[in-house]
């Protein structure tokens, strides 16, 4: 990652990829909210296959969702570092007492 | 009393077979409810969650947006973006597609699954009503081969017609089988 010119900036690009990362938790929430149990879909084993394979696709969606979460918040520390990065490479000038 | 039956054209199908159900008890004949059971489903359960996934594929569609917003922001103050940005927005196009497609494809099984209890549904009360006469019989006391065999052919057929009903589900299923798996993964 680069060193930026702009770390405030750059840290406000983090906080809107933490709010995205945020947002994709809820999306994993959301799809979870979808699952029901087996009984709509009928009682013949055909049926609670369908209904097996349904569960795992929205397993599937909910995976999704919590991998972009992760993604997108390790995106958000790596521009952190980036602005971090910038501030220390900045000469320090000794405060006086 | 309830029929017993979450499916609407099920719960009249139980209604207008309760004489050859009846009948067939008298003969020994399979009961025609409990085959009906195997098509019972609940359509509009399964629309709501279908729904809740599109609920779901729209929340996606938020989280991407601004996740768009966080890199265009970036952009701006960085010589060089890291390459895992576009991995990730091209992983958020996949799994929104995902979702959208897992969405379409709980309202097709739904209807699919409606469609089928219906059809059987149907199909029971149109062979309840070609036996009405021998069911009658039956019911009256009468053991003649002719109304026997009739009761139990009819009972059979509502067995076979549920029976070619259910081992359809197999082909719906098999519509979910590229959803089942996660479409994107950690690297």
């Amino acid at each position: 990652m680069p060193v930026s010119r702009d770390p405030d900036r750059l840290r406000g690009a983090a906080d809107l990829l933490d709010h995205a990362a945020a947002a994709g938790d809820k999306t994993a929430g959301r799809f979870a909210e979808a699952r029901i149990e087996s009984t709509p879909f009928g009682f013949s084993a055909q049926a609670r296959d369908l209904a097996a394979r349904w569960e795992a696709a929205l397993a599937a969606r909910e995976a999704d969702a919590r991998v972009l979460g992760d993604e997108t918040s390790d995106l958000a520390g790596r521009l952190r570092m980036a602005a971090g990065g910038y501030r220390a490479a900045r000469p320090r000038i000794a405060a006086t007492p | 009393m309830t029929s017993g039956f979450e499916h609407p054209a099920l719960v009249l199908a139980a209604e207008r077979l309760t004489s050859l159900r009846a009948a067939a008890a008298r003969v020994g004949a399979p009961d025609p409810l409990a085959a009906l059971q195997h098509v019972d489903c609940s359509p509009s359960v399964l629309r709501a969650s279908a729904a809740q996934v599109g609920v779901g594929r729209q929340a996606l569609a938020q989280a991407h947006a601004e996740f768009r917003d966080g890199v265009e922001v970036a952009e701006t103050c960085l010589a060089s973006f890291p390459p895992e940005a576009d991995r990730v927005d091209g992983q958020y196009r996949a799994a929104a597609a995902a979702a959208a497609a897992t969405a379409a494809a709980g309202l097709s099984l739904a209807d699919r699954l409606d469609a089928l209890a219906a059809a059987a549904a149907s199909e029971a009360i149109g062979i309840a009503s070609d036996a009405g006469l021998f069911v009658m019989a039956i019911l009256a006391g009468d053991r003649s081969p002719d109304a026997v065999s009739a009761v139990k052919a009819a009972c059979a057929a509502v067995t076979s017609s549920v029976r070619k009903h259910v081992e359809s589900i197999t082909d719906i299923a098999a519509a979910l089988d590229t959803l089942t798996v996660p479409a994107v993964t950690a690297p």
